[in-house]
């Protein structure tokens, strides 16, 4: 059976040789599927976006119940873990710089006398910025803390002040509904993109190892004396690659959702079936850094060098595509992955299916189309 | 003792020349070097912006009231909101929701306004999608601080017109006066520049160490070196001094390219950033010399890399921030320099610390460096087997 | 006669591959420039030529890897780049590396090229089972083809290339590097597709081997100096070879150097050839004087295929560089103390044993050589002398210094140069030797001297700024030579020096070697080029990890265990090869070109008188038939079929 260059026949063929050749390779399987595994372990449990025990240490310049009282918020809060009391601005400085705290609270003498004669009374952060991220979160969450205080300042003045009696405690209440991720665990994010990110670096460098390997031992030449066209060749090739890669994705949901936990909501038909097809445009671009350099050296290198780091970065999985600058929008399609992420979270985290996810897909499809293309088109220019 | 030093300094002299003479001439790997160092760090630096601003948000307002106005002004005003659409049912919020078109609805209910005036409770519901729990978390706080400010000046002016006497501004409030240090309009750029200026400084390191080590041993020209009575440390430091210059120099275009390009501040002395770098440069080509230790291929050298530079990239400080890692985590990352190294380029070009505030961490990440040195050269065999 | 050593062919003959004013050119190097030449079926057509010759890029390109720059090829009369897809499956290409899959096994390699030619299942069975029977590797189906022995992995490969029955084959270099017996049998192979029509092309670095077939083509430098029968080239040439004998050939060597006419002598161990034109009467009295004053016997020998080569390249103007006067700037050293001796050596690679209980001794200024195939462990070898492998157990004491104990003292002492050119072709010539000489720590006035030496020996004097890498092969080995020689070490090991170097180059190269033994210095040498072992004082053959022979070349190829030879030129080759291969005869003969050579062995009740007997019954009419003098290959041969009898004996006593 043959289609255009592809000859099912050869295609089974190489496969098969190819299985043999990984399957009596213990070293690289294991180097092919613990090492995800292994990254996914570390990642999951490295990297966390909720910040909780925000490392704090504070100056009370005030020294009343009430000042104390005010840190307490704080103290009591699972997102502050309040570290240290410093005796001066200078120290709690020093603390920053040593990268001890990341928040500095200065509480002023004044703090209760102005407050007792119902005036406002000026509190003093000091936030490190070195990561902005965290650094967005504490201010978020010290001006939570603050609002909610001063709700509560003002209850009691009214109160005490027995003006209104109102009939509930509180106002306004908000009433914040999460969807998907409904106890905010930011580990439920960072799997089902890690499920992504990992299969960004793992497969373009094994594929263009396997490609690699071949040119070095010679064989390849043999390959282009026989009838095999080059086409089938290297899909023969990538069939295994392909599958060892899906093996590593199905054992990496298997960890993600028993393991950590993270519930999975979709439909696990979907997710593999667009698993497989982001891990094709993956090895694709093995097979196009391989084909495009001249030596063995510049392949794994520019594969390593764009996967290594980059792959995460600008998959989407660290930072929102949203915030990327625009003139780097066009960067980010390098790598398929920013894809896929949006397909593992959708999938894993709210469950949607085809109707929300086609943009995506057509994506993942149009990528594996162009990076085929120019592979095999290069390829049969080589010969 | 003087002829031995007289032939140490000669053979050091002449495969410092011969590296260095090499590593000019191999137009690949220049590139490689140069591009991490240039282009790569303005990429990295370039491409992101981190703060949240523009939460896309979906209105259902069904109240409808002054107040309702009132509390969606306030929120407009704040300009952390995108409201990309009014809706009329939660179900089209939910759809847009899960369609990723939005990420927040905010529902204000019918009686909203005629519980305000009555002095019960008030509800505004937040609907968030929680799948970026941080993303989350940043709206939620923004909005309750909205809310807050809008109570309190209800509060405040119920309160004024019921007692005249209470006028505005006589509400005991705490007013924040947030500060944020080192990186002050907290643009992502200049940190992930500097701190990808650092990854790239370790792996460069042992990759160059590594491959200049290994490509020897395949091409033949290591066999003819072992032959020779030159000793080994002799041989291994005159494999990887030429590599920490290289570095060095490198980390000058990089330093370069961040003031010129990313605006990075440099509020230290430079020199003690730039002198701080060689214990950890020495570090990483020892590991560098290990990995060469346990690989024949090239090949080897570079999966052997990848598997070793990531988790240590990643645990060191420079993608996440230590302290929010497990325990064990941050236990693990006091034995790679790298932590050190990232406190220390941080500290120097944000926030102007100097040579006071790290000596410890000079002094660990030396004494990390020799002891991977000696290790290395233990493991370091001028043979074949 | 004259007119039977040129090809007998009828004309009605078409050739199967024609190729005309092939060019091929990487930048601005011009790898092959303008080969034309013919193969016809059942023809075995060498082409002989050093490494960078251009052999392998004609190859490629006669087979479709390459696209030439200008230049056809027709293939059984189509047109090759036009109609590559349909002519594919009449091609059999075996490269120089090994193509087979290391962790497949025999059937499975085999069973993959099947389905890459597209062999139907039944005709599939069938051809493994004749490949599997053919290349004798029937009970080695299931090994997996990188446990395989050098040899075995060439039938391998061969069959692999075979599975489709081709018409042509090409063959690059397929026994560089394969043991003498695996050779033979190789060709054994071949020889019965010749039988079967089939036209073989094969490349070679080796002479020896390029007198087995029809024609051979003499390659150099991208241009084919001349194509003929290998018997056809020899006798064009105008020139006689004079040998003279005796235990003090290499002063008779260093006469003629003094009188500055030693660039067509070569020294052989204790035999001294030099070529002689027909017309050089002053010459040969020269000769005769030198051999009367050294008490050396005066033969005549016939010119081998290389002389040709090399007073071809002559007139090409590549000539022999005499050595530069004054000889080597070394220290003079006493000869004949021992100064390398091992005893009882071994070398264990899990549980291979790469070194197999080795024994042997060389005295200072012996020219020592190691020969065997790839994988026999010359290399392991050498490296325990130098202390690049630790020796698994036995004594070592190479220049007093004990190798188990103390390896890194005899560093100083020892230069090394090794099987793979191993300069650093990134750096300039001068850097190169900068380089060695700050790490031996030469100096000053030393420095200058030995300086001047290697750049005139290497005669590079001008080219001091050039890159390594772009030296050609015979440079680079002297260049490297030079560098181990940078600290006049007592003893220099050189591992496979001459590999892929062009002949004359290499006559060069061992010039050099007699020099340094006339100053003292022990020289170590291994090589696969078996006509090259003749150039050593003693040599010991080396095989799967033993030592199964030593002495002086002229001694093994006297001993009892070499047979007689016996040169047979029948009417038809083929046809005779045929009938005796197949009858009383098997693996006994071997196909040169237009003649047969018979291996006469007594033990099997093949003598002379039998052949001539057979040769009646068979009616095979003969033009010639004589006695031939066994090459340094059938010495080893013998001895490693010996060894082989041996073993057996020795394991089916131990196991009943």
């Amino acid at each position: 059976m043959r289609i255009g260059p592809f000859e099912l026949e050869h295609i089974l063929a190489v496969a098969n040789k190819e299985f043999r050749e990984i399957y009596r390779d213990p070293r690289y399987i294991a180097f092919a599927l613990a090492c995800p595994i292994v990254l996914l372990l570390l990642y999951g449990y490295a990297i966390t976006m909720d910040v909780q025990n925000l490392l704090t240490a504070y100056v009370d310049f005030n020294k009343t119940t009430l000042s104390a009282r005010y840190i307490d918020r704080f103290a009591s809060s699972r997102y502050f873990q309040v570290v240290k009391e410093a005796r001066s601005r200078k120290e709690l400085e020093e603390l920053m710089e040593r990268s001890e705290i990341r928040l500095g609270i200065v509480i002023p003498a004044d703090f209760s006398r102005k407050l007792y004669n119902r005036k406002k009374a000026e509190v003093e952060f000091i936030v490190d910025g070195t990561w902005p991220n965290m650094a967005n979160l504490a201010i978020g969450y010290v001006q939570a803390v603050n609002g909610a205080f001063n709700q509560g300042m003002l209850q009691s003045l009214f109160q005490r002040s027995g003006l209104v009696a109102p009939k509930s405690p509180e106002p306004i209440v908000v009433e914040p509904r999460v969807w998907f991720n409904e106890d905010l665990d930011s580990l439920n994010f960072i799997i089902p993109g890690l499920y992504a990110a990992i299969f960004m670096s793992f497969p373009p460098v094994l594929c263009a190892l396997a490609i690699v390997r071949e040119k070095e031992a010679g064989s390849i030449e043999q390959i282009y004396m026989s009838p095999i066209s080059s086409e089938s060749f290297i899909l023969g090739k990538l069939i295994p690659q392909l599958t060892i890669a899906f093996t590593g994705l199905v054992l990496l949901a298997l960890i993600g959702t028993f393991w950590f936990g993270v519930p999975f909501k979709g439909d696990p038909l979907l997710f593999f079936g667009l698993g497989a097809l982001y891990l094709a445009t993956t090895c694709g671009f093995g097979l196009l850094a391989s084909s495009v350099t001249r030596t063995q050296v510049a392949a794994m290198i520019g594969t390593m060098i764009l996967t290594m780091i980059p792959a995460f970065l600008f998959s989407g999985f660290f930072f929102p595509i949203s915030n990327l600058a625009k003139q780097f929008i066009l960067y980010s399609y390098l790598f398929s992955g920013r894809f896929f992420v949006v397909i593992s979270r959708g999938i894993v985290i709210k469950g949607v299916h085809l109707d929300t996810l086609y943009p995506q897909v057509f994506g993942l499809l149009i990528y594996a189309a162009v990076i085929y293309g120019i592979s095999f088109f290069v390829l049969r220019k080589r010969l | 003792m003087k002829r031995r030093l007289v032939l140490f300094s000669a053979q050091v002299y002449v495969l410092l020349k011969k590296e260095m003479l090499q590593f000019l001439r191999d137009k690949v790997l220049l590139f490689i070097v140069l591009f991490t160092f240039t282009a790569n760090i303005v990429i990295l630096g370039k491409a992101f912006t981190l703060e949240v601003k523009n939460v896309p948000t979906a209105l259902y307002d069904m109240s409808k009231s002054y107040e309702s106005r009132l509390l969606i002004e306030g929120f407009r005003a704040s300009g952390r909101f995108r409201f990309v659409k009014e809706i009329d049912s939660l179900q089209e919020g939910d759809r847009l929701l899960s369609k990723g078109d939005i990420s927040l609805i905010i529902a204000i209910p019918a009686d909203f306004a005629r519980n305000l005036r009555k002095g019960a409770s008030a509800k505004v519901l937040l609907s968030t999608d929680g799948t970026d729990s941080n993303q989350a978390l940043i709206a939620l706080s923004y909005a309750a601080s909205i809310t807050g400010t809008f109570f309190t000046e209800t509060l405040e002016e119920r309160l004024s017109l019921l007692v005249p006497a209470m006028a505005r501004g006589l509400v005991p409030q705490i007013e924040e006066k947030i500060r944020v240090r080192y990186n002050a309009n907290r643009i992502e750029e200049r940190q992930l520049s500097l701190m990808e200026m650092c990854r790239a400084a370790f792996a460069i390191c042992v990759i160059l160490t590594a491959a200049s080590i290994v490509r020897e041993k395949e091409v033949g020209t290591a066999a003819q070196l072992y032959v020779t009575p030159i000793s080994k440390t002799t041989l291994l430091i005159g494999k990887i001094v030429p590599v920490i210059i290289i570095v060095m120099v490198a980390l000058l275009i990089g330093t370069l390219f961040n003031i010129v390009f990313l605006d990075t501040p440099l509020r230290g002395n430079y020199m003690v950033f730039w002198v701080l770098s060689i214990p950890f440069l020495l570090f990483s080509v020892a590991i560098g010399l290990l990995l060469a230790d346990f690989s024949r291929t090239f090949q080897q050298v570079l999966l052997g890399a990848f598997l070793l530079l990531m988790p240590i990239m990643f645990i060191s400080g420079s993608l996440v921030p230590i302290e929010t890692m497990p325990k064990a985590l941050q236990q693990l990352t006091y034995f790679f320099p790298l932590r050190y190294y990232l406190n220390i380029t941080m500290g120097v070009f944000f926030r102007g610390v100097g040579i006071g505030s790290f000596w410890a961490d000079a002094l660990i990440m030396t004494g990390l460096g020799l002891l991977a040195f000696s290790v290395s050269v233990w493991f370091f065999r001028k043979s074949l087997d | 006669m004259e007119g039977r050593d040129s090809l007998h062919r009828e004309a009605s003959q078409e050739p199967v591959l024609r190729a005309k004013g092939l060019k091929k050119a990487y930048g601005k190097t011009l790898a092959v420039d303008g080969v034309d030449l013919e193969v016809y079926p059942g023809e075995a057509f060498g082409l002989v030529g050093p490494d960078g010759a251009g052999k392998t890029t004609t190859i490629k390109m006669l087979v479709g890897l390459i696209k030439p720059d200008s230049g056809s090829v027709t293939i059984q009369g189509q047109g090759l780049h036009k109609n590559l897809k349909a002519i594919k499956p009449v091609l059999g290409y075996m490269s120089q590396e090994f193509t087979l899959y290391p962790t497949l096994s025999v059937a499975e390699n085999l069973r993959f090229f099947a389905r890459a030619y597209r062999v139907p299942d039944a005709e599939e069975r069938e051809r493994t089972n004749e490949l599997l029977a053919f290349s004798r590797l029937g009970p080695f189906r299931s090994r997996y083809a990188g446990r395989l022995s050098g040899g075995m992995k060439k039938k391998l490969a061969l069959s692999c290339a075979l599975i489709h029955t081709p018409k042509v084959l090409f063959l690059d270099e397929p026994t560089t590097g394969v043991d003498p017996v695996s050779r033979q049998d190789f060709w054994l192979l071949l020889y019965e597709l010749l039988a079967q029509g089939v036209a073989i092309l094969v490349s070679t670095p080796y002479m020896d081997e390029a007198e087995r077939c029809n024609r051979v083509a003499l390659m150099h430098q991208g241009r084919l100096l001349t194509t003929d029968t290998p018997r056809a080239l020899c006798k064009a040439s105008t020139s006689k070879i004079i040998e003279l004998r005796g235990e003090r050939a290499r002063e008779a060597f260093f006469l003629l150097h003094q009188a500055q006419t030693s660039e067509r002598a070569e020294l052989y161990g204790q035999k001294l050839s030099v070529r002689v034109e027909d017309g050089q009467q002053d010459l040969k009295e020269e000769l005769e004087r030198i051999a009367e004053e050294k008490q050396l016997e005066v033969l005549q020998a016939p010119l081998l295929l290389e002389d040709r080569f090399v007073e071809i390249l002559e007139t090409k103007g590549h000539k022999k560089r005499p050595m530069p006067p004054g000889g080597l700037p070394f220290r003079q050293r006493e000869k004949g103390k021992p100064c390398i001796e091992v005893e009882g050596l071994y070398k264990y690679f899990g549980d291979f044993a790469a070194v197999d209980g080795i024994s042997f001794k060389v005295a200072q200024g012996e020219v020592f050589g190691f020969l065997g195939p790839n994988g026999a462990g010359k290399s392991t070898t050498i490296s325990m002398l130098i202390g690049l492998l630790h020796a698994s157990k036995g004594h070592m004491n190479v220049s007093g210094v004990d190798m188990l104990k103390t390896p890194e003292t005899v560093k100083s002492r020892i230069g090394y140069m090794s099987q793979i050119f191993s300069l650093y072709g990134d750096l300039t010539v001068m850097e190169n030797i900068e380089l060695y000489a700050g790490i031996y720590g030469v100096t000053g006035g030393m420095f200058q001297e030995r300086k001047r030496w290697v750049l005139g020996m290497t005669g590079l004097e001008r080219f001091e700024g050039q890159m390594t890498r772009s030296l050609s092969m015979g440079y680079k080995q002297r260049l490297a030579l030079g560098c181990a020689l940078m600290h006049d070490p007592e003893i220099v090991f050189l591992d496979e020096p001459t590999a892929g170097v062009d002949p004359v180059s290499r006559r060069e190269f061992f010039d050099l070697i007699a020099a340094m033994a006339e100053k003292g210095i022990t020289v170590f040498v291994t090589t696969h080029y078996m006509d090259e072992a003749e150039r050593c004082e003693r040599i010991a053959l080396m095989y799967s990890g033993k030592i199964i022979a030593m002495g002086t070349p002229d001694t093994l190829k006297a001993a009892k265990e070499v047979p007689n030879i016996v040169e047979v030129h029948p009417e038809d080759p083929i046809d005779a090869y045929n009938k005796l291969s197949k009858d009383g005869w098997e693996g006994g003969i071997h196909l040169f070109g237009e003649r047969l050579h018979v291996s006469l062995d007594e033990t099997k009740g093949r003598d002379e008188e039998s052949l001539r007997r057979d040769l009646e019954r068979f009616r095979i009419r003969m033009l010639e038939m004589n006695a031939v003098k066994p090459t340094m290959e059938d010495v080893f041969v013998a001895f490693i079929l010996q060894h082989e009898r041996m073993k057996n004996r020795g394991s089916s006593e131990t196991s009943p």
